[in-house]
């Protein structure tokens, strides 16, 4: 088993999911709620990532990061080395590449929160902030985790972004599903078919997880 | 008990919508406290729009909201406070307690976390309230094991411990039970004395405007058409839109001198009368007293034996055509409608200024009981 490469991929599915809890959160909030009329375009640019080829966002992601553009020059100057070929690279590459497996559920949850509740908050003198603290994410708890535990087993699988932006470096940025490629590239089944099947169950383990969330197998909704 | 404070709304709004319709209200009230303001009118008038507004939940296209000294909105000026910094909390008709909270939590929601350790400072504090909306019994159940009723009193009393400026009510009896409905008017009426808060209340329901309110604004097709004290609207319509609204209906304020037996004896002004006691009532509760044109008969000569409980000597200071029928004002000490044939007018030679008895059964009074 190549345990360096799985263990990178559980890092780099783990800061993604962060990531995304951080910064998809106000984004979902803003498509839900914000009164801007094109804001679709917002939705349609976070969907993308689904329909997609992994190689045509990988590439635009490459030449983004890359020594070419502003943002990647920028990042040299600072860091002292390129974006393209490192794990802060491919962390770019898999939000964005999640972005939609985590702010659709989010999203879907925070519209479902019954406005009146907001509104009533806010006349109580509470602020938008407090009010979203203290009421849409206590009721958007399985939205959140959804939004979370999904965009962590889709990084966790992703294998045409990571191949166009960070390469094949062992310990770097060899992921899991790259591991498994270079297993049958190198005629190596027994490897490849041990790290597939981990990679089945995990990912298994994981959906179900989701969906008996869905059914509120655990959480109890309190209505 | 600030009841000497009277605070001015005033209230200019101006909005469209799509589909036609267009909101132009206009209102001014002085709003003592306690005091109760509703707006009434018939379903999509514009009453919960202008309430929203109020609140600040949406915005006018053009429009001026003042509260005493503070510019709420003005958007020529464009001063915008956004629903957090006005202190007006608003209780809806279905209720909107927050599910995953308790009712103890609910109540305390808005109560800044400072001002919750320093309890009794103002003798209003959230347990207090509690105690006076009879729910501090609930304080650990949640808001899906509450019913109906229960639910309102918490949403009620989560809004006062807030100690808000003014308390904007959006309907929020319609949806209860009638028995719990009328508990309810009273409570909340004596709650928003105890505390000296203002309030405005919309409804379309008007033995509610008459229980409840101490000032009515008229709300119809988006526009304040009338608005002033409650027996002086309901007595002297503008038009006859307004009248159309409240429903035609002499409405004289009272006041309960004995009650027993079925029967009630209210006395206004200097005449007394009798009504049906169809909720028990205790002598020296206000009430009004209302009566429809059409329960009103007119007799000439002196009656025999009759059911009729209430002869009243009046005389007649007009007569006009309406439809098929007649109205008659008759004047008995205060001002009466009938509603009599015209063939009935013929036959009894009615002109102004003649002497008559107006008779009403004592089951045509309805008796609304003032909160």
């Amino acid at each position: 088993m190549d345990w360096s490469a799985l263990w990178l991929s559980v890092r780099l599915a783990s800061a993604t999911s962060a990531a995304l809890l951080v910064g998809g959160v106000p984004l979902a909030y803003w498509i839900v709620f914000s009164p801007r009329r094109w804001k679709y375009l917002v939705e349609a640019i976070v969907a993308l990532p689904l329909v997609l080829p992994p190689t045509v966002l990988g590439f635009y992601v490459l030449i983004a990061i890359g020594p070419l553009s502003p943002i990647g020059r920028a990042y040299a100057r600072v860091a002292g080395h390129g974006l393209p070929f490192t794990f802060e690279g491919l962390l770019i590459a898999s939000v964005l590449y999640s972005l939609p497996f985590a702010v659709q559920p989010f999203s879907a949850e925070f519209a479902a929160v019954d406005r009146r509740l907001l509104e009533a908050s806010w006349s109580l003198g509470v602020s938008r902030v407090e009010t979203f603290r203290r009421i849409v994410v206590p009721l958007s708890v399985r939205g959140l985790v959804t939004g979370i535990v999904l965009s962590f087993a889709h990084t966790l699988g992703e294998f045409g972004v990571v191949l166009m932006v960070g390469g094949n470096l062992p310990g770097a940025t060899r992921t899991v599903s790259i591991s498994i490629y270079d297993a049958v590239q190198s005629l190596d089944y027994g490897l490849a078919s041990r790290t597939s099947l981990l990679l089945l169950v995990v990912s298994f383990a994981i959906l179900t997880s989701v969906y008996a969330l869905q059914r509120s197998v655990w959480i109890k909704p309190r209505l | 008990m600030d009841q000497a404070a009277a605070v001015t709304l005033h209230v200019r709004l101006e909005r469209r919508f799509g589909g036609g319709f267009a909101l132009a209200a206009s209102l001014d009230a002085e709003l003592r406290g306690g005091a109760v303001l509703v707006l009434f009118g018939p379903s999509g008038a514009g009453k919960t729009t202008i309430l929203r507004q109020i609140a600040g939940l949406e915005r006018p296209d053009a429009g001026v909201v003042r509260f005493g000294d503070d510019v709420w909105c003005d958007t020529a000026r464009s001063v915008w406070q956004p629903p957090q910094s006005r202190g007006a909390a608003i209780v809806f008709q279905e209720p909107t307690l927050f599910p995953h909270l308790t009712v103890a939590e609910n109540i305390r929601y808005g109560v800044p976390a400072a001002s919750r350790s320093v309890p009794g400072t103002t003798g209003r504090d959230p347990a207090e309230i509690e105690g006076m909306l009879g729910v501090a019994d609930l304080e650990h159940r949640y808001p899906r094991a509450l019913s109906g009723g229960e639910a309102q009193r918490v949403e009620l009393a989560r809004a006062l411990a807030t100690r808000p400026r003014l308390l904007l009510l959006d309907e929020p009896l319609a949806a209860l039970d009638a028995p719990t409905r009328v508990r309810l008017r009273r409570d909340v009426r004596s709650l928003l004395q105890t505390t000296g808060t203002p309030a405005i209340l919309v409804t379309h329901d008007r033995t509610e405007a008459l229980a409840m309110g101490d000032l009515i604004a008229v709300v119809i097709d988006g526009r304040v058409r009338q608005a002033g004290a409650v027996a002086d609207v309901f007595t002297r319509p503008h038009d006859a839109g307004v009248a159309a609204a409240l429903g035609v209906e002499a409405v004289l304020p009272g006041r309960v001198v004995a009650a027993g037996d079925g029967l009630v004896e209210i006395a206004v002004g200097d005449l007394v009368l009798h009504a049906a006691e169809r909720e028990s009532m205790a002598a020296g509760a206000d009430v009004y007293a209302c009566i429809r044109a059409e329960d009103v008969t007119i007799e000439t000569r002196s009656p025999g034996q009759a059911s009729t409980r209430n002869h009243l000597a009046a005389r007649v200071i007009a007569i006009a055509p309406e439809g098929p029928v007649d109205r008659v004002t008759l004047d008995c000490g205060v001002a009466l409608d009938a509603l009599i044939t015209r063939r009935s007018r013929e036959e009894m030679q009615l002109s102004i200024g003649a002497r008559v008895t107006a008779a009403v059964k004592a089951t045509a009074i309805h008796v609304v009981l003032r909160g």
